[in-house]
């Protein structure tokens, strides 16, 4: 017995009623694809946030406990020249390894002259930054190259937040004195041109963040070492294992480090992921219950409407199970040709999006990024299963009573 | 004479319903044997309990008491399954609103207990096709029920009982929904097919005309057999 033919049949045959359903399955399945679409989006630019704007790389290595400890006492942390220069010389010959590049974080106060305020800088090798600035994240090497110049007798150029510079009444071509402390707590202090002006990203720190020469910071902070260095490889999608290789051959090698991977280290992306994942979750639960009660309606009423005819094949000869199977295949049908029928629709909708390059400013973020959606198989894999896994579930629970119901009871229905 | 072999008892066969708190005794302690061969008609008033001797027989509805036998098998001893694979087997069933399955054609709905047995769709509707031809409706193979006249769908739901060569082909007022002269081919066509394939068939009606035609008839009245 050909059961997809006839449920294929009895589809066809509540056309208005099948219609209705299967619009409803591809309208949720087409909206949890824009959401999921747009968090993609949004997780991405996230991710691209972290590794080249916040210059996070792909992990950061440094010193054991600095990740903990490193602000409380920082010195104690940093790694001598010698030091550095090992290290940079093994991860330098890692073919995994992209770039590796050493930092130097400093706070103190900024002024103009007039005013300050507290500012906090990374101070970055600059040839090294515009490397970092074309790192493919998800597919994306071009983006505004915000560094500074790369020739080495300029060291005292710095880029400022655009909040900053605002608050300090400061514009490109300024001078600005950075007020900070050596090593050792001594008070050293540095004026420094203003190379650009930009806005750093992060809302938290456009207003305080100094983007200085590695070189500088060096001279400020009186030493010839480094505290972290930011890795970048070659194929980031293998990261968990080049980083475990890269940490061990360190080790081995007499020099203890741990490390933590961009998303570790993001003060936003977890949060943010972990946020609009439970958001995502929710509207999952909601959408599939919404479906699940549309088709268990709808195969209610066509158990209902056919008791008369589950009892003419029951007698002739079908099998309780087969007629709960037989009503599972309809629901299951219904399901996969909703989520189907959505799939172009999702792809055209992206590809208007894409089209019309609308922006927006994501959460935690303050710049504009466009609006697109990302369809990955992994998110949109889920929704399909989970859409059919609904569909059975409704068609089980409106079949499976009528399937143990008495056959001349079902026979004995009045339609 | 050829001896007939018994093929259905009933032995103290009795039905209660309850229709909300009343109860109505609907069959009242029948025995019955029924051989192969027979061509036997059950009459009877409305509500004297023919209907539910039929499904009784028919292994659709089982008895409050009462024992019933297919050729020595308790039927009282087989699970659900069993009954279900044993009534397509050996049952034909011909329902009186002939209960023909509207998403199928005529020859679909014939072949549908030959496919449930597991045979090819090819052999099932080669078989399906000779038997509407058989019972005068090589024309119509193709149509969909709602295309056929009342006289049509009870010949479809004759073919469809006779697919699966059963024992016993049992019909329920198969004539009730037809006019006199259309009931009375059905009735000639299953004497036929009685007498040509020397299947088994019991049938109920209350229309005078077909039971004089009937040389076997069980009379019943308030779930008894008053004459048989």
């Amino acid at each position: 017995m050909n059961y997809l033919n006839f449920a294929l049949r009895n589809i066809r045959r509540h056309r208005k009623r099948s219609l209705v359903t299967i619009f409803t399955i591809c309208l949720g399945f087409t909206a949890l694809g824009i959401i999921g679409g747009i968090l993609n989006n949004i997780f991405s630019r996230l991710k691209e946030q972290a590794i080249v704007t916040e210059k996070l790389g792909h992990f950061t290595i440094a010193k054991p406990d600095f990740f903990e400890k490193g602000k409380i006492n920082p010195e104690e942390y940093l790694w001598d020249e010698e030091e550095l220069k090992g290290i940079l010389g093994i991860l330098k010959e890692s073919p995994d390894v992209e770039l590796a590049t050493p930092r130097l974080n400093l706070f103190g106060i900024a002024s103009n002259g007039e005013s300050s305020t507290i500012f906090i800088t990374e101070a970055i090798v600059p040839e090294d930054d515009h490397q970092l600035i074309k790192t493919n994240v998800d597919g994306r090497t071009d983006r505004k190259d915000i560094s500074l110049e790369l020739d080495r007798a300029k060291s005292t150029n710095v880029a400022i937040g655009s909040e900053l510079s605002s608050n300090l009444g400061l514009k490109k071509g300024d001078y600005l004195t950075l007020l900070t402390t050596t090593k050792d707590g001594i008070a050293n202090a540095a004026d420094v041109d203003i190379n650009e002006v930009y806005n750093t990203g992060n809302p938290a720190n456009n207003d305080k963040f100094v983007l200085s020469n590695f070189y500088l910071a060096q001279e400020l902070y009186d030493t010839k070492g480094a505290e972290r260095i930011v890795v970048t490889l070659k194929d980031p999608e293998n990261r968990t294992a080049v980083q475990e290789k890269i940490m061990a051959k360190l080790n081995n090698s007499g020099y203890k480090v741990e490390s933590r991977t961009w998303d570790q280290l993001s003060l936003t992306y977890g949060k943010v992921k972990t946020m609009f994942s439970v958001i995502f979750r929710v509207l999952t639960i909601i959408i599939t219950i919404i479906v699940l009660l549309t088709l268990l309606n709808t195969m209610q009423m066509a158990v209902t409407e056919r008791t008369r005819e589950i009892g003419t094949i029951r007698a002739i000869g079908v099998l309780r199970k087969d007629i709960v199977k037989l009503f599972c295949i309809e629901g299951i049908v219904m399901g996969v040709i909703g989520c189907l029928v959505a799939l172009p629709i999702l792809f055209l909708i992206a590809f208007v999006l894409k089209t019309l390059n609308v922006t927006f400013i994501p959460p935690v973020a303050s710049v504009e990024v466009p609006i697109l959606l990302i369809l990955k198989p992994a998110k949109i894999v889920p929704v399909f299963v989970l859409f059919c896994v609904a569909s059975l579930v409704s068609s089980f629970l409106a079949s499976r009573k009528i399937a143990r119901q008495k056959v001349v009871t079902s026979l004995s229905q009045i339609n | 004479m050829i001896e007939k072999k018994t093929l259905l008892t009933l032995s103290g066969v009795s039905k209660t319903y309850f229709l909300g708190s009343q109860k109505v005794k609907a069959l009242n302690k029948v025995d019955l044997e029924i051989s192969s061969g027979d061509f036997l008609a059950i009459a009877g008033p409305s509500g004297s309990g023919k209907s539910t001797m039929l499904n009784l027989i028919s292994l659709i509805d089982t008895p409050t008491h009462g024992e019933i036998k297919y050729a020595g098998v308790n039927v009282k001893d087989l699970t659900d399954n069993e009954i279900t694979i044993f009534r397509n087997q050996k049952i034909g069933i011909v329902f009186q609103n002939y209960n023909l399955i509207p998403v199928l054609s005529a020859i679909e709905n014939v072949a549908f207990p030959l496919q449930l047995q597991k045979k090819s769709k090819k052999e099932s509707m080669k078989l399906a096709g000779e038997i509407l031809t058989e019972v005068g409706l090589g024309e119509h193979l193709n149509h969909r029920p709602s295309n056929l006249s009342g006289g049509q769908k009870q010949r479809v739901a004759i073919a469809r009982a006779l697919i699966t060569d059963p024992e016993i082909i049992i019909a329920d007022e198969p004539t009730s929904a037809l006019d006199s002269k259309t009931g009375m081919e059905i009735i000639n066509l299953m004497k036929h097919l009685n007498e040509t394939k020397k299947t088994t068939f019991i049938f109920s009606s209350h229309d005078p005309k077909v039971i004089d035609n009937v040389q076997s008839v069980i009379t019943l009245q308030d779930g008894e057999i008053i004459s048989a």
